[in-house]
Parts: structure tokens; sequence; C-alpha cells
């Protein structure tokens, strides 16, 4: 093939053209740090990394849910605690009391500290978590009960509803957090007001007051149950976390593997490449400067 | 006659002949680096011979030589790479000017960055996830309705920004339509010029290669097709349609399209036709104008369309703040309207309201359970009841029963029995103002009180006709829509718009390739033609040297023929 200078000088263009193309691609990987900045870079990985993204995104908007989740939990669990003390408390009153040495005298005194446990254990039912009474249900704007003395509800009006809160914590995994105001408390509340009623009235018997011990029993024994179911959902929150924070991790990774630029790998091109450039800017120069010209005189 | 003065003009003829050649050298030497040059020949040839005259040639030998004479002066060229790059050069403009068109709507859709419309996407979705978990807390409605701002920002922003583009593409059709006019009458002008240079026999060929640039640039813009007349004319067109006769060029227009569609039509004004190039930088222009950027904005559009309507549909399912059932949250899109579904994006003015919009958002959800739907038509509803549903007799009979929160049994009002049911049928009941609940027989089916119960499977459920401001279901569902499957096209809303931007990246990754490869071609083919007609600076040295030996030899001659003269001379 017959060669002619423009086309020399053409071609050394081309290459250098391609081969600074080439060194602006590995520049920008190695500024950015990705292997791609626009979809048709490459789409589907494109497509990958931004499906990831939304994933963590979700990830960690669960992750918040959960500690939400974990804090209502755990204020329902330490107002179990709480009522578990009034109530046990109240049972060794009640006890007291029973004797039939007492008179109606000393039984007024232990009606003042009985009063005193059904008070507690009501604002034990007012626990808060920010705005929200975590007793209501769904009601989460008014206190789970409001005081009726000797009306229908006898002592108590529980004002919440027996609807569940749930929080979604995972993909597809929703979990009741709260526990019903009306099932946890409202018979303890009317329990204890019943006693302290007892204590007050001169008429009551020691024996009539001891009667009231199994139904203190029975509240005991549930305030555990709902303890331990409590402290299951505590155990199963736990393990989601720790299945998001693995979670998390696994995509990180999987994003970064499909979106970040090997550094050692990018700067081992670059500096081939480098060389290449220089190579063709010297070998340009130099078939540039020699023609038939330079021999002529 | 042969005779001693003939050598004289032979020497003269050598000596012209070589020093045209030089010319020609120079001339080459002169354009090495203009491109549109094409390497000129002067080609020798020996001049008409002298036969000495006779009956029968009885003159002796013959015949004799009278030297030489340039015949021509010739372009070389090979026209056949030479119209495979006209043809060529179609397409890469076209496929150029495609990429960058692809380029500019990756640019445009601004993924994957932290400022599209996935980031908007994301944000909503967190900010209604917050909502589900704090639905009494206005900081959190407050986050859901800036969010969908951001979100309808974030669509109306790429959309407006398509539609400049649309925009300037029209104008730059126009700017087109004057540079192919410029060439046409260009090429026209050097039709006539090179026609009467023609006629005189002479090879136009400075001009040629002008005309040949021209129509390359022409061929760039529109596809083209030519031929040569007999006398060396140059005529153009496009479908059949003639842009240069000889040395008539016919001009294209630009008929302007509907307000606001920059929908421009290219007219031929001699025949009144449209003109639809299919190739070259103005078919490119056309197709992202009329089609890509329709598609992509379309598709985009299909996008905001199905979420209004998923989104206001799972909205009107909810109860806001107030416990009134949720009425729509983005103003529904009219899909008759000349708008597009992303202009009309918009809130609706309850949500709007700076007072009372935040108290709006449906956060609560009165879906209680999958296996129980409740609907509640009237509004004075309230209580706590639970529900149990058992398998009945039929295989979608259920057999149903209420009680209070008491745990007595309200419906139907005899204890221990059940009322039978069909699964998936609503169930119209009333509750009256002391909790008692009744069949709903009156047909007025939104009366105060009323409500229904949709069954689709057993259990057994605590449900509460109150609307309570601490439930956040619906927000939580709100949020799901966005990554539900199924919703459009067999996908998620998430997933159409990766697909979206997926499409745009492949296509424009294959206009890239494309336009590579069509360079490739071209500058193959540019090689094999600069091979051809490119200037060799060696060979016109070359050149150079052997003219400039034979003018000195034929110098020489002349010189010698002289010395003939004068020893005949110096005999007189």
């Amino acid at each position: 093939m017959r060669v002619t200078n423009s086309m020399m000088v053409r071609n050394m263009l081309d290459h250098l053209k391609n081969n600074m193309g080439d060194l602006n691609d590995l520049n920008e990987q190695l500024s950015s740090g990705k292997l791609f900045q626009m979809p048709s870079d490459a789409p589907i990985k494109v497509s990958d990394s931004m499906n990831y993204k939304s994933q963590l995104n979700r990830n960690s908007q669960f992750q918040r849910n959960l500690n939400q989740a974990e804090n209502w939990l755990n204020t329902s669990e330490s107002a179990l605690k709480s009522g578990t003390e009034v109530i046990q408390r109240a049972r060794e009153l009640t006890i007291y009391a029973a004797n039939d040495s007492m008179t109606p005298d000393d039984r007024k005194t232990v009606a003042k500290e009985m009063k005193q446990l059904r008070d507690e254990l009501i604002d034990i039912s007012n626990a808060k978590l920010g705005d929200s009474y975590i007793f209501s249900g769904q009601n989460t704007e008014e206190k789970p009960f409001e005081v009726v003395e000797g009306g229908i509800d006898n002592y108590v009006k529980y004002q919440g509803d027996t609807n569940t809160v749930s929080r979604r914590l995972n993909e597809n995994v929703e979990m009741d957090v709260n526990l019903n105001g009306k099932e946890v408390f409202k018979d303890e509340i009317e329990n204890l007001n019943k006693i302290y009623n007892q204590l007050e009235d001169a008429s009551v018997k020691g024996e009539d007051i001891g009667n009231n011990l199994s139904e203190m029993d029975e509240s005991i024994n549930k305030y555990a149950e709902l303890r331990s179911e409590v402290g299951g959902k505590l155990q199963r929150t736990g393990n989601i976390i720790d299945r998001l924070n693995a979670n998390e991790v696994h995509l990180r990774s999987l994003k970064s593997k499909n979106e970040n630029a090997d550094l050692a790998e990018v700067i081992t091109e670059l500096k081939m490449e480098e060389t290449v450039y220089r190579a063709s800017l010297a070998s340009g120069s130099r078939i540039m400067q020699q023609s038939l010209v330079d021999f002529i005189r | 006659m042969n005779n001693i003065f003939s050598g004289l003009n032979l020497g003269l003829r050598a000596l012209e002949t070589q020093r045209k050649s030089l010319d020609v050298t120079g001339h080459n030497i002169a354009n090495a680096n203009n491109e549109d040059y094409n390497k000129q020949r002067a080609i020798h040839k020996a001049s008409y011979p002298y036969t000495a005259p006779g009956l029968s040639n009885h003159g002796g030998a013959g015949q004799f030589g009278t030297g030489v004479e340039i015949e021509q002066v010739e372009r070389v060229k090979d026209q056949f790479i030479n119209s495979q790059i006209f043809k060529e050069n179609q397409t890469s403009a076209y496929w150029d000017e495609m990429q960058r068109g692809l380029e500019k709507v990756e640019y445009i859709y601004n993924e994957p960055s932290d400022s599209g419309i996935d980031t908007a996407v994301n944000q909503f979705w967190n900010s209604l996830q917050d909502l589900s978990n704090n639905p009494s807390d206005n900081a959190a409605r407050n986050m859901v309705r800036e969010n969908a701002y951001n979100l309808i920002d974030s669509f109306q922003s790429v959309e407006n920004q398509l539609i400049g583009y649309k925009e300037s593409i029209n104008d730059n059709l126009a700017n087109a339509v004057t540079d192919i006019n410029q060439i046409s009458t260009k090429i026209a002008d050097l039709n006539k010029q090179i026609v009467s240079v023609k006629g005189s026999g002479q090879n136009p060929n400075d001009l040629l290669d002008q005309r040949d640039a021209l129509f390359k640039e022409m061929n760039q813009m529109i596809n083209v097709q030519s031929r040569q007349d007999a006398q060396g004319n140059l005529i153009v067109s496009t479908n059949g349609l003639q842009l240069v006769n000889g040395a008539d060029a016919y001009n294209l227009e630009i008929e302007p399209g509907e307000p606001g569609q920059f929908n421009d039509k290219i007219i031929h004004s001699r025949t009144n036709t449209e003109v639809k190039p299919t190739n070259g930088k103005v078919a490119a222009w056309q197709q992202m104008r009329d089609e890509k950027l329709d598609f992509y904005s379309g598709r985009l559009n299909k996008l905001a369309t199905t979420m209004v309507k998923e989104f206001n549909t799972q909205h009107k399912a909810g109860y806001d703040a107030n416990g009134v059932d949720g009425e729509n949250f983005f103003k529904p899109i009219d899909e008759n309207s000349t708008e597009s579904a992303i202009s009309q994006l918009d809130l609706t003015a309850a949500i709007k309201d700076l007072d009372t919009g935040l108290d709006k958002v449906a956060a609560g959800n009165k879906n209680i359970d999958s296996f129980v739907e409740i609907d509640t038509l009237g509004n004075d509803l309230s209580g706590n009841y639970q529900v149990e549903v058992k398998d009945g007799a039929a295989a979608d009979e259920f057999e149903l029963k209420i009680s209070d929160s008491d745990g007595n049994q309200v419906y139907p009002a005899t204890s221990g029995t059940t009322v039978t049911v069909n699964a998936g049928d609503p169930v119209n009941l009333k509750v009256d103002g002391s909790g008692n609940i009744t069949a709903d027989t009156d047909l007025a089916t939104d009366a105060p009180g009323d409500f229904t119960l949709t069954f689709t499977d057993t259990g057994k459920k605590n449900i509460s006709l109150n609307k309570s401001i601490g439930n956040g279901e619906n927000a939580n569902a709100l949020g799901n829509i966005f990554n539900s499957s199924e919703v459009i096209e067999g996908t998620s809303l998430e997933g159409y718009f990766r697909t979206i931007v997926t499409s745009v990246g492949a296509e424009s990754s294959r206009a890239g390739k494309m336009k590579n490869n069509q360079d490739a071609v071209l500058k193959q083919l540019d090689t094999l033609d600069r091979s051809v007609s490119g200037v060799s600076l060696d060979e016109e040295m070359a050149k150079l040297i052997k003219y400039q030996q034979s003018y000195n030899a034929a110098a020489k001659y002349i010189n010698k023929t002289e010395e003939l003269l004068d020893s005949l001379m110096t005999i007189v």
C-alpha cells in the first residue's frame, strides 16, 4: 500500500486520540472510584447498583423501625416488671391484712398503702413512648384508663381500643409490638381497688380479704407469661437486627463489587496506557521529522 | 521535414513538459495538507511522430519521434472508494448524533446519582415508613408531604429537560436546512463551472475536489444519492427529490408544526412534498425528536400515571388523622388532557392546605387482617369487637359470630348461634349507639353506623370500629406500592424505572458501539482513499528531482543542437 504523509499524520492522531480516550476512562475510574459514570457504560450493572442502593435504603429504614419496636417492647417489659412488683407488694399486704388478729383500724393503715399501690399501677399503665401511650392500642393519644369510681366500669374505664400496633421489621416481617392495656391492667386495677375498699370497710372479715389472693396469684402468673412473651419478641427483634446487619454487609459488598473500581488494577492499567501513550508520541515525532526533504540540497 | 531545426522544437517541447510537470508537483506539495485535495499527475505522451514523406516512403527509416507533450493533468481518484466514503459518512453522522442525543438523555435522567427520581422515591418511601411508625406525629406527616413534592419535582425536572431538548433539536433542524441549502447552491455553481471547463477539453480537477468535499458534507447532513451526467453535472437528490440539477439548486424549507409540539416538517420547496430523511444527522435528529424522546418521556409518564392511580387507591383505603376516610393524595391525572401526566402531577388542594392538609394524610388502615376486611360506610362507628369465623357447611361458606370485647355475643343476638356468610361477599351490618350490631337491611348503604365485613378465610380477630390515630398501617401499605410487583408491565414501580434507565443506557451504549464501528469503517476507507489520492512528500520530492534532471538534460540537448548548428554555420 502506498503510504502518504497525511495518512501517517492522520493515523498517528487517531491513535493518540484513542490512547487519550483510554487514559481518560481510566482516570475517571481512578478519580471517582467507580467503574461506570453513566447507564451506557454498563446498563445492567447500573440497574443492579440502583437495586442494591434501594435495598440498602430499605434495610436502614427497617433498622430504624426495629429500634423503635425494641424501645416499645422494652418499655412494655419494664412496665410489666414494675407491675409485678406492685402486685407482689399488694399480695404481701393482703396476706398481712387477712389475719383475723387485725383490727379495722390496723386494716385502714394497710388500706392507705393499698390505695397507693392501686394508683401506682394506673401510673404504670400510662407508660409512654414519645407521645404515644403504649397500652392504649391504636388510640395512642388517650391515656389507657380513666377513673370512673362507681360507674358501670366500676373503678376505671378502658379508653384505648383492642387493635394491635405493628411494626414492619423486614421485607414481609411485621410484628405486633403492643400489649392491650385492658388485658394487662384492667382486672388488676379493679382487684386492688376492691381490696382497698374491703380494707376500708370494717365489716369485711379477714377471710374475705384472703380470698383475693388466688386472683393475685393469677395476675402474677399472667405477668410472668406476658414478660416471657415480650422477652421472646425482643429475642426475635435481636435476631432480625443481626440478620439485617448481616444483609447490609452483604449488600454493601455486592454493591461495591458491582460498581467500585479495583484501584490496584486501574492504576496498573493506567501506567500501561501511559507507557503506550508516551510511545505513540515518541514514534509520531520521529516519523514526522523525517522526509526526503531532509536529504536533498 | 525532419531536419536540424526540428531538434530545437523537440528540445523546447521537452523543456516545457518538464517544467509543467514541475508545476504539477509544486501544486501537489503545496496542497499536501489539504484534506480534500486529491493528488494530480501530469501524464506525459510522446507527441505525434514525424513520418518522412514519399510515395512509398523512400525517405528511409521512420517514424521519427517529435518529443513529449502533456496529454492531460489527471486527478488520481478511486471513484469506488469515494462513493463508499459518501455513503458511510451518512451512517457515521447518523450514529454520531444518535449517540450524542442518547447520552444527553442519560444526563437528563441523572442516574445513578443521589439526586434523581430513584432517590426521591426512596426518600418518599422512608418518610411513609416513619409515618407508619409515628402516625400521630405531625413532623412525620409533614415529611411525607415534602417528599411527595420532591418526588413530583424530580419527575417534572426530567420531563422539562426532555421537552427542552426536543425544542432545541427542533430549532436545530432549521439550521440544518439552511446548511443543506447553502451546500446545494454551491454544488450547483460548481456544476456550471465544471461543465464549461470540461467543454473546453480540460480537467477541472480542483473544482471537482471542492465539489466532492461539499457533497461529502451534504452526505453527513442527510441521505442523498448522486449521479454525474455526460457534461459532468453532479445531480443530487434525496429520496427521489432533486436538490441539485445541473446549475439549479432546489431548496428545502421548514414548515412549522403545531405550536408547542416541536414537530416542524422539512419540505422540498419545488415539489412541496415532505422530506423524510433516513440517514445522516437530520435523520438522527428527527428520530430523536419524534420517537426516542417521546418514547422515554412516554414511559416516564406511564410510570407517573400508574403511581398516582395506585397511590390514590391505597390512600382512599385508609383514614386520616381525624378518622375520616382518605381522599385522593395526588391530583387524579386526566389521561384525555393534552397536558402530559407529569405536568399534571400535583397534590390535591386538600393535602396542600397549610392548616388542615397534614391531617388529611391517610395513615390509618381500616383493613384489619388478611382474612377480614372492614369497610366503614357510615361515619359514627365505634366499639371493639371480636369476630370469629369458622368453616361452614359448603366450601365457600363461613359461620360467623361477633362478640363484644367482654366476650358477650352481640351478633347474631342469640348466644351460641352463628350466621352463614359467603366467602368474599360483603356482610352488611349496622352498629347502634349502645354497641349492638344488627344486619343492615335498608338500602341506604352509607347511613351512620353502617359497615361491611368481608371474609376470605377462617380465624378469630379483635376488630375495632374506632379509627384511632395510632394506626399507621395504611402508611406502610402506601410505601408498598413502590415495590410490590406486577403493578406496571409485570414489574414494580421501582423496577419499571430501573428498566427505563437500563434501556436508555443500553440504547446509548449500542449507539456508541455503532458509532465506533462506523468510525473504524470510515477510517479504513479514508486510509484507502488517502493511499490512492494523498500527497506523499517523499514521492513528490523524488519527482521534483526527476523532472529537474529531465529539464537539465533537455536544456543540454538544446545546447548540443545549437553546437551542431554552430558547426554547420562555420562551414558557410
